[in-house]
């Protein structure tokens, strides 16, 4: 690769003084294990690009997908959500003719049921009401996912409540 | 070729072969060693992810080199470009290079390393080629797609312009 004795044969032609300090010339040292962790980095960035190429693209979430429950993660609105859940259950039991779904034991404590205590158990057991079912009830675009993240809690009872004045029972029904 | 692993090894073996003398053309381009660190790391996997549309045609460092010398030539104008004033450019291989105690020999690299960056960056990068990695012209003249004639002068140009500058100094 090098051609060394042409270089400098030239350069004597061209400038004496150059010549004499290109023979005398040291190579530039690199500190000491450059090359080896050299390997190693440019080794290791094109195994990230690779990984990156092969990671599929990220999949927009569907419109009507599970992401506005999202809200449902701040307590204040996951009890405000208990809140509703618990008045939909008094308002199929009081306005709801009775089905015969539920046996007579259940059927009657139900009936006893106070609100204060149809409220401490939701709020107590909201882990455990369906997803599905909410997601479900999300399809009827009775709530905007987006506008409820800066609502107050007054702001939260009242739409609740007109919620409930606007759900027919066959809904409820499917609810629970 | 396709299968990375063995585009893997033939990275491993283009870096021992060639990390050695395009880590000194890259060093006396940028003069810092960070800088051309990064540079030199650019260049291979700039090959690596290129190799597919490497021809063949022209020797394989002669490759190398016009991908070292393209980034060194890029590097060097972002550099002009974010206002770097001169004075701080001229001096920034003195400042790299200069000990405190300087043998003969060692002076007159570092007087030449400042002379050359007196060059413009194309006549740099030629007089690097030719007085450091001691290329031919006709492989110069693939690296930088110039004529040999053009080589040559511009080459002549650059000796003549350090002499003068080892005379004032």
């Amino acid at each position: 690769m090098k051609h060394t004795e042409a270089v400098l044969k030239e350069l004597e032609e061209l400038s004496p003084r150059l010549a004499q300090i290109k023979r005398a010339e040291t190579p530039i040292e690199p500190p000491a294990s450059y090359f080896s962790e050299l390997q190693r980095d440019v080794l290791w960035q094109i195994r990230q690009e690779q990984q990156t190429a092969a990671r599929p693209a990220a999949t927009p979430a569907p419109a009507n997908g599970f992401a506005w429950l999202d809200f449902l993660r701040r307590p204040r609105h996951a009890l405000a959500f208990a809140t509703f859940a618990a008045l939909l259950v008094a308002a199929i039991w009081v306005l709801s003719p009775r089905t015969g779904s539920l046996d007579n034991g259940t059927d009657s404590a139900l009936a006893t049921l106070t609100e204060e205590e149809a409220l401490a158990y939701i709020e107590a057991n909201v882990q455990d009401f369906d997803l599905d079912l909410l997601a479900q009830f999300a399809d009827l675009d009775l709530l905007d996912a987006t506008a409820a993240a800066g609502w107050s809690d007054e702001e939260w009872n009242d739409i609740l409540e007109s919620l409930l004045d606007e759900t027919d029972i066959q809904t409820l029904e499917e609810l629970f | 070729m396709r299968d990375p692993v063995t585009l893997e090894r033939g990275l491993k073996l283009l870096m021992d072969r060639y990390q050695a003398p395009l880590y000194q053309h890259l060093r006396r381009m940028v003069t810092d060693h960070d800088d051309a660190n990064d540079l030199l790391q650019n260049c291979f996997i700039k090959a690596y992810r290129n190799i597919g549309q490497f021809e063949g045609k022209a020797k394989l460092y002669t490759w190398l080199y016009r991908i070292a010398s393209n980034e060194a030539i890029t590097f060097l104008n972002n550099r002009k470009r974010r206002a770097v004033d001169s004075i701080d450019e001229n001096n920034l291989l003195g400042n790299s290079l200069k000990a405190d105690t300087l043998m003969d020999g060692e002076l007159l690299q570092v007087q030449l390393q400042q002379a050359m960056e007196t060059l413009p960056q194309k006549q740099k990068l030629v007089f690097t080629l030719r007085y450091y990695d001691e290329l031919p012209y006709e492989e110069m003249s693939k690296v930088l797609h110039t004529s040999v004639g053009a080589l040559k002068a511009s080459y002549h140009h650059a000796v003549k312009k350090i002499e003068h500058f080892f005379n004032n100094s």
